[in-house]
């Protein structure tokens, strides 16, 4: 089925919109390209979320973000949830949808986490069957991300980078690359963040995730409740040298500190960014 | 069944029921334990859950303490697992659990209090919707009155109490000093709705309780005026329909009046 064709378009410099958040923004209309919205809070009849979220997105671009879609899930996909999906997109008009390359539940329950998939050939049949019937539901293409893991299955026989082109170039869909996430994954696993950030099709890479994280010593946990660390920012670089510029957003989800610290960041973020685009001038 | 079914099934029920068929999926590392891995996951999951029940429950939170909440919420998630796509809805049933669970069946007020700030969080998000100005009422021809159908406001909720629960919940919300819990005779109506973006709340006396049921019911007026009937003069219920009607105008409870 032919989809709307999303062109490559760079929002900016973006954050996620949290409710702690929503009288700052519409009284000082603050510097940020964007807003990425979590889908599932709007999933509601109306109430505050709605009425903010309108008043927000008269000023600023949306995009949606969604935790529950489950697309690695051998559950069929649930068509309810889509609706709304879509009922929600048609009244929003977000510039994009994305979800995570994962599963939350199996048999009708929800773990409410975004749970690895074995890296099987399987399993990006299974995944790429789905992401295409989600994108001929909603009519569009969508974005995938990478999410954060803290095993490996004795089963996956690729490497997870490989596993997420492979899934993005089969159904053509777009990524959401998560630096973080990556970094994450690459010390819990042992992996070198480089190899995974050069194998992405990087015309397929259509939003950026920077997020902070709980280092437990051994592991890390991808908790969203922290700034982001330096070596992130690095990798954020490397991600730009690869990708070159593409929408960027900061992820804070607990914790949540005042505007101005998440703006603080955000700007650090421009600045990186407009270094690696004059290294390409230059 | 497929490789991925099996591996999931697995999966899921370790973090439901500690079940640890999913080790041996799992490959071992030198720098952290397959339990240890695995429980970042277990841990995450419960903490999640209960937190986002904290989060829709915040005064039974507040009044059992962090450390019997834990055990609730762990007791909750155990019997009613999430099978929501939104974790909003997650804690739908806490008033029922509470009510069966030996635990807390001796504290009947404990389901009360879960059913007013389940009620809370349903007008919050509830539909939006107009509400209709006094002049609207003005407007009406006399001859309209007895058919005319009265839309309430979606985020409406019309409930019982036997408890204290409403001086209850509001005092642990502001913060304030607990009232001594009391049971009445019979069951107090409340109404619940929200008003521009703000919930409210009124106990109400047992006729304005019956006149709102019957609305939200799809009454008529003539037909709630008929109701009330029941325990006065004509002339006297006339008045008090008009006035309670009034009212619910002025407090944003009437959406739309069809005649």
């Amino acid at each position: 089925m032919a989809h709307i064709k999303l062109e490559r378009p760079n929002l900016g410099f973006g954050l996620g919109l949290r409710p702690d958040h929503y009288e700052a923004i519409l009284s000082d209309k603050p510097l940020v390209d964007w807003f990425e919205i979590l889908t599932e809070n709007y999933l509601v009849p109306g109430g505050k979320p709605h009425y903010f979220l309108e008043k927000i997105r008269e000023n600023y671009p949306v995009v949606m973000h969604g935790v529950s879609m489950s697309i690695g899930s051998v559950d069929p996909l649930d068509k309810d949830y889509l609706k709304q999906v879509k009922l929600l997109s048609d009244k929003i008009k977000p510039r994009w949808i994305s979800d995570h390359l994962c599963w939350t539940g199996m048999l009708g329950k929800n773990m409410h986490d975004l749970l690895p998939l074995p890296y099987t050939e399987e399993a990006i049949n299974h995944v790429v069957d789905r992401i295409r019937q989600v994108q001929d539901f909603l009519g569009q293409q969508i974005l995938i991300e990478n999410v954060s893991s803290y095993l490996t299955y004795q089963q996956s026989e690729i490497p997870e980078w490989q596993f997420i082109r492979e899934i993005s170039e089969r159904a053509d869909c777009f990524i959401l690359l998560d630096v973080n996430n990556v970094y994450v994954s690459a010390i819990n696993h042992g992996f070198d963040p480089l190899d995974y950030i050069s194998a992405m099709p990087k015309d397929r890479v259509y939003q950026l995730h920077l997020a902070g994280h709980c280092n437990m010593g051994n592991y890390i946990i991808d908790t969203h409740d922290h700034e982001i660390v330096d070596p992130v920012w690095k990798l954020y670089v490397d991600t730009l040298r690869h990708c070159g510029d593409v929408s960027t957003m900061i992820e804070r989800d607990d914790n949540i500190p005042p505007l101005e610290d998440l703006l603080k960041e955000l700007s650090r973020a421009r600045e990186l960014a407009s270094s690696v685009l004059d290294e390409k001038i230059l | 069944m497929s490789q991925l079914f099996l591996l999931q099934n697995k999966f899921q029920d370790y973090l439901l029921s500690s079940q640890y068929d999913i080790f041996n999926d799992i490959v071992e590392t030198t720098t952290a334990p397959i339990n240890v891995r695995l429980s970042i996951y277990s841990e995450a999951y419960r903490s999640r859950l209960i937190e986002a029940l904290a989060t829709n429950y915040p005064v039974i939170r507040v009044y059992l303490g962090h450390d019997q909440f834990q055990m609730l919420g762990q007791q909750y998630l155990e019997k009613y697992p999430s099978h929501f796509r939104s974790i909003r809805w997650f804690g739908d049933c806490l008033d029922a659990f509470l009510k069966e669970c030996e635990t807390y069946s001796n504290f009947p007020y404990l389901s009360e209090l879960a059913k007013v700030e389940w009620t809370m969080t349903l007008v919050f998000d509830a539909s939006d919707s107009h509400i209709i100005t006094i002049d609207t009422l003005y407007n009406i021809p006399p001859e309209s009155w007895v058919d005319m159908q009265i839309r309430l406001h979606p985020s409406i909720h019309l409930m019982q109490f036997k408890w204290n629960v409403l001086p209850l919940w509001q005092a642990i919300s502001q913060n304030q000093a607990v009232p001594e819990l009391e049971q009445s005779e019979s069951p107090v109506s409340w109404v619940f709705w929200r008003n521009n973006l703000i919930n409210y709340y009124c106990s109400l006396a047992d006729d304005e309780a019956r006149a709102i049921g019957a609305l939200i019911n799809g009454y008529s007026f003539g037909e709630v005026c008929e109701l009330l009937c029941e325990e006065g003069s004509e002339q006297d219920i006339a008045m008090r329909a008009a006035s309670l009607l009034k009212g619910w105008i002025l407090s944003g409870l009437i959406s739309e009046i069809k005649y």
